[in-house]
């Protein structure tokens, strides 16, 4: 392999990875502040690729803008389903295993909804930029994964400022630390967890918005990255963002050289199987806590 | 009038069965109270439900004339009414200041809370020497005097505190009693406190509640409490035993 071809796959794989840093940290900041397991997370992605495709097939408008509506859209879904589902199963000892089955039973009705009224066919939105690339040098940059992985980065850093400077944003945090403590200390912690189940939601619509023009996608497409997903949460530690996104541009980096050197086919295995070193070797993830049993 | 009255208290957890059967307990501004009882007799449960982590399923709970029972954590907080859970529930990946800062969480005005914070570090030099360390990073005895501190950033008008000592080896716990003394003698809250080592409680405290069986049995004077010939042969014969081996094995 040549320094050019090895260039050229860690570009790719650091676009791609932004990308999929953006899509796990709504599920990684789910489980951290209230420990669900939200595996209908790739799902709302696609239902939001949906939201942006549709809007630039019958209105033109590019996903970059619509994104603007999805996102508030979004939340203000994420808010409602919270308030509607949750509060049945709060305060259940089995309270995680619970949210496993209800998001579970989440992404087959959501997927079921598309297939019937958005059908199985592959689509994709195709702005201009979707196609294009930049060329530096030697190296290629495609414009819509660069776009991506812009719009990723900028979210994220949003997503930390709020989280690292708002009262609200300490608020999560400590409740992310130690829900107890946070009680202690006069955090509302429902309304936290309403908020942050708001911000996951919103993040899922922020992320499907990139995926519409970039990957093609279906209804059923949300197990595949659901599976990903999940094993870079774990990878990076349940809960931590600062693991989601570590392991997210490592392994889409290691995936991407696997796929040019072995295969495209093997690409996936490398989350799958980083993910089973990880849990041989450091259960907790990258830099997760550990969790008394 | 009390500043706090639990009149009739029934509480439990989920769906289970009622710990707290019939409490009624008055607590007067300015006192130290100790609460003592066998193993599951309901103490934490009352703390818990007093700052709202647990509803009553009947009764009620007045501070200061107003009805507290069934309010959120935060509300019972804002009222002036603080509980230190027996865990010692830190945030282990914030520093000390920042533990501090969360205990402001109530407080909007940023300059006040760094004020506080600012006082807590002359008040607990300990914890100004580690104002950058982790929290997980400090000893037991530390983060028992951390979480203390933490309350007092709202600067209760009530301070519950359940089983400071646990797992403290008897110095520590020495300068954790030292504390607790000077949080109602110097800064004049009233505290309800909950220990294992029951003649420390008592000596810390200057009345007294028996609880049992989720019900309050006695009360008395912390002083000569333990003279009593209901409470010694009721409730103290096998504590005050298990009490002298805890401290053996320290």
């Amino acid at each position: 392999m040549t320094a050019t071809i090895a260039g050229q796959l860690l570009i790719l794989g650091l676009l791609l990875g932004g990308v999929y840093a953006l899509m796990s940290s709504g599920l990684t900041l789910l489980f951290g502040v209230m420990r669900v397991v939200n595996l209908a997370h790739g799902a709302f992605i696609v239902l939001a690729a949906y939201f942006s495709f549709f809007m630039w097939d019958l209105i033109g408008i590019d996903p970059l803008i619509s994104m603007l509506v999805a996102i508030p859209l979004f939340f203000l879904v994420g808010v409602a389903i919270y308030r509607i589902l949750f509060p049945r199963i709060e305060g259940s000892p089995r309270f995680t295993e619970m949210t496993v089955l209800m998001t579970f039973g989440l992404a087959f009705i959501a997927e079921g909804l598309m297939s019937y009224y958005f059908t199985g066919i592959f689509r994709s939105a195709s702005p201009s930029y979707a196609r294009a690339s930049f060329s530096f040098g030697d190296f290629f940059v495609p414009k819509g994964q660069l776009y991506a992985a812009l719009v990723s980065g900028a979210l994220l850093v949003a997503l930390w400022a709020f989280l690292k400077f708002t009262r609200i944003g300490y608020g999560v945090r400590a409740t992310m630390q130690n829900r107890d403590a946070a009680q202690i200390v006069g955090v509302d912690v429902r309304r936290v967890s309403t908020i942050s189940f708001g911000i996951g939601m919103a993040l899922a619509g922020a992320a499907g918005a990139l995926i519409s023009f970039i990957f093609p996608f279906f209804p059923a497409r949300h197990w595949q990255w659901i599976a990903i997903l999940l094993a870079l949460v774990v990878l990076g530690g349940m809960g931590s963002l600062k693991g989601a996104v570590v392991g997210a541009l490592g392994l889409a980096v290691v995936a991407s050289f696997v796929s040019h050197v072995i295969g495209a086919v093997w690409a996936p295995i490398t989350f799958f199987g980083a993910l089973f070193l990880m849990l041989m070797i450091r259960p907790q993830g990258l830099f997760g806590q550990k969790v008394r049993a | 009038m009390p500043l706090l009255e639990v009149s009739g208290v029934r509480a439990g957890y989920g769906s289970g069965p009622d710990i707290l059967t019939d409490v009624t307990i008055d607590v007067e501004e300015g006192h130290t109270y100790c609460i003592i009882g066998p193993n599951g007799a309901g103490k934490s449960t009352l703390l818990k439900t007093i700052a709202g982590l647990l509803k009553p399923r009947d009764g009620d709970i007045v501070f200061e004339g107003k009805s507290i029972a069934g309010k959120r954590p935060d509300q019972v907080l804002e009222a002036g009414v603080c509980f230190v859970p027996q865990d010692r529930t830190i945030f282990p990946g914030m520093t000390v200041r920042e533990n501090l800062v969360m205990g402001g969480f109530l407080i909007r005005d940023r300059k006040v809370v760094d004020e506080r914070v600012d006082e807590m570090m002359e008040r607990f030099p300990r914890l100004a020497e580690r104002s950058t360390q982790l929290a997980q990073t400090m000893s037991g005895g530390e983060q028992q005097m951390l979480v203390i501190a933490r309350a007092l950033m709202i600067r209760p008008r009530v301070l519950m505190i359940d089983e400071p000592s646990l797992g403290l080896a008897p110095q520590i716990s020495e300068q954790i009693f030292d504390i607790i003394r000077s949080l109602n003698s110097e800064m004049g809250i009233t505290v309800l406190l909950i220990e294992q080592n029951v003649k420390k409680g008592l000596d810390v405290a200057d009345w007294c509640f028996v609880l049992d069986l989720g019900t309050r049995r006695f009360e008395g004077a912390a002083a000569n409490i333990l003279d009593d010939p209901r409470i010694r042969d009721l409730y103290l014969g096998s504590l005050a035993g298990a009490t002298a081996d805890k401290e053996s094995d320290q």
